[in-house]
């Protein structure tokens, strides 16, 4: 019975070529589309679940309020924290501080390797964390001062193992960064897997920030908010509840406002949802948007979706030609349920086919996609361990499977429940109810495009907006050189001056300087500038350290006052006194104006500053966040970063000229530089990404919708020859009968459009409040979105149409 | 008012070739009424087709009131068709999706006779017809004979000058099949000229006079009294 199901089956295809391609063509694009997608999707969602714990483990987020508002909303908090909860609340269990140190260059023997990344952290994180020690000290290797533990490759790069002999490593003395003191490894662990926040190459001990760097506030402090937290509750325990008595806890530990200058709000955010739901500042860890996420996967069901309600809409489209068929059958013996398992054979068959040539198309556009998503995806990424154990994979195969269920159950049914007598007297026309589900599968269809269209559009017009925006820096030509690590502390103010100025010997360079933050990072805060009006009242600003070019190497403009001279730096902190601020600091500090704030005096937690300028406002963080108060000290540090204006042509050889000098100034240092306005506009990564996958796959979108849709016209033509010869005979133009074949198609477009545009209109609009500055949403994209899709319909629609109208109308008419 | 001469038309299949209409000459004149017979396959449809100019003749002349019009493209034809020309089939070739009503203006709105105008017509034709009373029904719900008027009634809205019926009878019963003709022969009495194939000698009686083709050339023309 089978063969004979899927010889008919085949047959069929074949005799139907048109249609069966358009059905296998759409479907396949379809399918590629989503594995592509949902391996995405699913890596996404995969993250951290390796964790044995993850269920159980938590980060600790800090919120910081004053004067009732939310000055900080951060990951990073004090180092008391932690240990205060586990002594606290019997359901903590566990608890681990981290500190980045991001990029360390390690000295093995004498030779220097550099950009290891580097966390510093307690050894409680290995228990809580899947980490597995594949040698050394299996249970405590970050007990001690001085020591740390590599992962296998940074193992392998620093002491050149071959094959697994990672044992041979363990005890070996290594010195990290700058350090004057050797750090001993205790173990090597396996490489952390690409599905954790957490990425680095080596953990040192915490201890060692404690005792041989004297970083006393990292130990038991409640005064420093500069620190990251883990916390590990009972299996069981519930976070929320646990959430709800840290006001108490607040209130023990910090009194209201009084220990820390703010009013601090703790909370639990548990771990599985770090990645993917993090808005929060000082972010040390891989995070990505969950937007993007569930905005690509909501995409890839519509994109089959519509592949599979294009299968639908033809094949009861043409349940008419087929009914003599299902009649004689009937009549000669088959029962409904042979009839029906017939037509769910084909629709198998028409998806098995479509699935083959998608997983070649998907393996084939690959790379294409993984440079789009920036990863190294395979289909392996399909059946990853994720989200609810292996939801999504169950999930791909429940609706692939129902997909192909639904799309040859429908039509199956349709087809197979007509009455044999009335089938065979000729006497069969397309149901009513038919008809009106096949123009509502069109009106989503088209919906569903039109919303991805209006969204591309407008989260182009938003990065473009963006990215053309004055920044009130000016970031052209400024490249961004990161401070040596290697040199002598006592002279790095002196070093640094001679450096700059050498610097700008170049006859290329306009201008250097150097900072302790460039546009584009998050700078600092400091939580204790009392109000000079009401000194019980503080405020937070955000700083910066700064040479006295920066103010005109980044084009600032000075709207009151003076720029720093050389005579407002001096070596000791303490005996700093000049500031400049940026409009909005003048504001909150209550000045009438910028050039009422000169000379005044600003109070940070007891020392005084003579503001001596007034810079105006400029975007320091994209345009997704708001300008802070700001203020600048003048400060040189041997860390900071440098940059430096060009004016050249040839941008590589004066980078090569300032590497000269660099290197001169300070031996054994890697000279590490980047294009400031490239590194800025990485800040947009998310939203380009969200931006590109929008056009992308809303062009599939429109394509499948529009291969249905040319299906559908090519069909109706068909039942409409007679119809249109007939009016030809009578005098229509080619023109009128174009029309008259695309008028009803249009009219569900239009419907289509009617329904589609207020629901982009608030998806985007919700989307536009995560942005400080944002475009408005203008009307005409939607009239364009509107207009475009009519036109991509009537284009498709009348290539049938014409090739009908053009046909002699003889032929037919002869065809009674 | 018709004037063929040498007219000729093949079609090419992959395998054959078949003469349709080999080198025929005939007239009509105003005011006739002629019946054009053979038997199956000899062409009568195709001279029909050309003669309504929903064809093109591969060689010969066509003089339609004085105009050659056999190397008309196909948009002076469809002018010079649809203010002349009414078609009436065996088929009826109705509508389907459009009323008896709609059905009939086709015609005026192709023509762009304004609305108001359209419905004094219509309902002037339907009346002459006697369908007035189905004017809201649907092609389905008539009978043969009704369908044939009412595609009678289409091919005359216009006041064309020339209709041409091919086997207007053929899909109905004797009785409905004469009220057919004595609307023709009306219509001719009242001075449109019309061309019509048929089968049947007792239609062919109607007419004036009787062409028949063999093969694609005349064989005899036989004038009624
Ligand atoms: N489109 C076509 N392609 C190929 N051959 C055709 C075509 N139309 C007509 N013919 C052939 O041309 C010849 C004349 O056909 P035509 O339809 O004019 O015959 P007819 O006299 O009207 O016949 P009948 O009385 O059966 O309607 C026939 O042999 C027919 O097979
Ligand atoms: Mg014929």
């Amino acid at each position: 019975m089978i063969r004979n199901y899927v010889k008919t089956a085949w047959r069929n295809l074949w005799k139907n070529k048109v249609f069966s391609l358009i059905n296998i063509l759409g479907l396949s694009l379809g399918m590629a589309a989503c594995l592509l997608i949902l391996q995405y999707v699913n890596f996404e969602l995969s993250y951290d679940h390796f964790n044995q714990n993850a269920d159980n483990l938590y980060r600790v987020v800090n919120d910081r309020y004053q004067n009732g508002k939310l000055i900080q909303h951060g990951t990073i908090t004090y180092s008391g924290v932690g240990k205060a909860m586990k002594d606290d609340y019997p359901e903590v269990v566990n608890n681990a501080r981290v500190l980045q140190f991001g990029e360390t260059t390690v000295t093995f023997k004498d030779k220097k390797i550099p950009k290891g990344i580097a966390f510093c952290v307690d050894n409680s994180l290995l228990s809580m964390f899947t980490f597995p020690v594949v040698a050394g000290d299996r249970s405590t290797p970050l007990k001690e001062v001085n020591t740390a533990v590599f992962t296998e490759t940074e193992a392998r790069r620093i002491f050149g193992i071959q094959g697994d002999n990672f044992e041979s490593c363990v005890g070996q003395m290594v010195k990290m960064g700058t350090d004057t003191f050797p750090t001993k490894i205790t173990a090597v662990i396996k490489d952390i897997p690409k599905n954790s926040i957490f990425q680095f190459d080596m953990l040192i001990s915490y201890q060692t920030l404690i005792h041989s760097y004297g970083y006393t506030a990292a130990d038991y402090d409640f005064k420093d908010s500069d620190f990251w937290h883990y916390i590990q509750l009972k299996p069981g325990a519930d976070y929320k509840a646990f959430n709800a008595k840290m006001q108490a806890f607040s209130q023990r530990h910090f009194q209201g406002n009084k220990v820390s200058g703010s009013v601090e709000k703790f909370y639990l955010q548990p771990l599985l949802r770090i990645h993917l739901y993090s808005d929060t500042e000082y972010e040390n860890i891989e995070t990505a948007s969950s937007n993007v996420v569930w905005g690509l996967l909501i995409i890839a069901l519509f994109i089959i979706g519509i592949a599979w309600v294009n299968y639908i809409n033809l094949a009861t489209a043409r349940a008419s030609e087929r009914a003599m068929e299902v009649g004689v059958r009937k009549v000669t013996g088959a029962t409904k349920g042979q009839l029906i398992r017939q037509f769910l054979t084909e629709s198998f068959i028409i998806n098995l086919m479509a699935l083959t040539i998608a997983v070649v198309l998907a393996v084939l556009f690959q790379p294409v996609f993984n440079t789009l998503v920036n990863q190294q995806l395979t289909l392996d990424n399909l059946f990853q361990k994720g989200l609810g154990g292996y939801l999504i994979s169950a999930g791909l195969i429940i609706v692939v499977v129902t997909g192909i269920f639904i799309s040859g159950f429908y039509p199956a049914f349709v087809l197979s429940s007509f009455k044999p007598i009335l089938v065979l007297k000729g006497k069969y026309s397309s149901s009513k109810k038919g008809i009106i589900l096949r123009k509502g599968l069109v009106i989503g269809q088209f919906a569903i495009t039109i919303v991805l269209i209006i969204g591309s559009l407008i989260v182009y017009r938003q990065i473009k907006f963006m990215s053309s925006q004055k920044l009130g820096v000016n970031l052209d030509q400024v490249v961004v050189i990161n401070g040596p690590q290697f040199t002598t502390p006592d002279t790095a103010d002196t070093r640094a001056k001679a450096f700059l100025a050498e610097v700008k010997q170049i006859s290329t360079v306009k201008n250097a300087a150097t900072s302790f933050w460039v546009p584009g990072s998050e700078t600092g805060r400091n939580f204790d500038i009392q109000d000079p009006h009401n000194p019980s009242t503080h405020y937070t600003m955000r700083f910066n350290g700064v040479s006295t070019e920066y103010i005109p190497t980044y084009g600032m403009t000075l709207v009151a006052g003076r720029n720093f001279s050389p005579t407002d730096y001096v070596k000791r902190y303490q005996d700093l006194h000049s500031t400049i601020l940026n409009v909005s600091a003048t504001k909150l500090l209550g000045f009438s104006s910028p050039q009422a704030a000169l000379g005044q005096i600003m109070t940070k937690s007891n020392s005084k500053w003579t503001i001596i300028g007034v810079v105006a406002d400029s975007h320091q963080k994209s345009l997704r966040y708001a300008i802070e108060p700001t203020f600048f000290r003048p400060q040189l540090s041997i860390g900071s970063q440098i940059s430096v204006k060009m004016n050249t042509t040839n941008p590589t050889q004066t980078i090569a000229s300032i590497k000269a000098v660099y290197e001169k100034f300070y031996p054994g240092n890697i000279f590490d530089f980047a294009f400031l306005d490239q590194r800025y506009n990485e800040q947009y990564k998310n939203d380009a990404l969200f931006g590109e996958a929008f056009g992308i796959f809303g062009g599939f979108a429109i394509f499948i919708a529009s291969l249905g849709l040319l299906g559908l016209s090519l069909f109706s033509t068909l039942q409409r020859t007679k119809e249109i010869g007939v009016r030809k005979v009578l005098g229509a133009s080619v023109s009128n009968i174009v029309l008259l074949l695309s008028k009803d198609f249009i009219k569900l477009v239009i419907v289509a459009i009617v329904l589609a545009t207020p629901i982009a209109w608030y998806i985007l609009h919700h989307w536009l409040q995560d942005f400080a500055y944002h475009i408005t949403i203008s009307w005409w994209i939607f009239v364009l979105a509107g207009v475009v899709s009519i036109i991509i319909a009537l284009t498709t629609i009348s290539f049938q149409a014409i090739k009908a109208a053009t046909v002699n109308p003889v032929k037919s008419l002869r065809s009674e | 008012m018709i004037k063929i001469t040498d007219l000729e038309k093949y079609y090419r299949t992959e395998e054959v070739e078949t003469i349709a209409l080999n080198k025929l000459s005939m007239q009509v004149n105003t005011g006739e009424f002629v019946a054009i017979m053979g038997p199956s396959g000899c062409g009568k449809s195709t001279l029909l087709n050309i003669l309504g100019m929903l064809d093109d003749p591969d060689g010969g002349s066509y003089v339609f009131n004085g105009v050659e019009v056999a190397h008309f493209n196909e948009r002076k034809r469809a002018d010079l068709r649809k203010h002349n020309i009414g078609f009436v089939f065996q088929s009826f070739n109705l509508i389907a999706e459009l009323t008896v009503f709609e059905n009939v203006e086709l015609p005026l709105i192709y023509t762009g006779v304004p609305s108001s105008e359209r419905v004094k017509r219509v309902e002037e034709v339907l009346d002459k017809m006697q369908i007035m009373h189905r004017r809201n029904h649907y092609p389905q719900q008539l009978s043969g004979g009704q369908q044939q008027r009412v595609a009678i009634a289409r091919a005359v809205v216009n006041k064309p000058k020339l209709i041409l019926a091919d086997e207007p009878t053929g899909n109905l019963d004797s009785s409905n099949g004469n009220e057919v003709m004595e609307l023709l022969t009306d219509l001719n009495e009242q001075g449109t000229t019309i061309i019509m194939v048929t089968h049947s000698e007792h239609d062919a009686r109607y007419s004036h006079r009787i062409i028949r083709l063999l093969d694609g050339q005349t064989v005899v023309e036989n004038i009624m009294i």
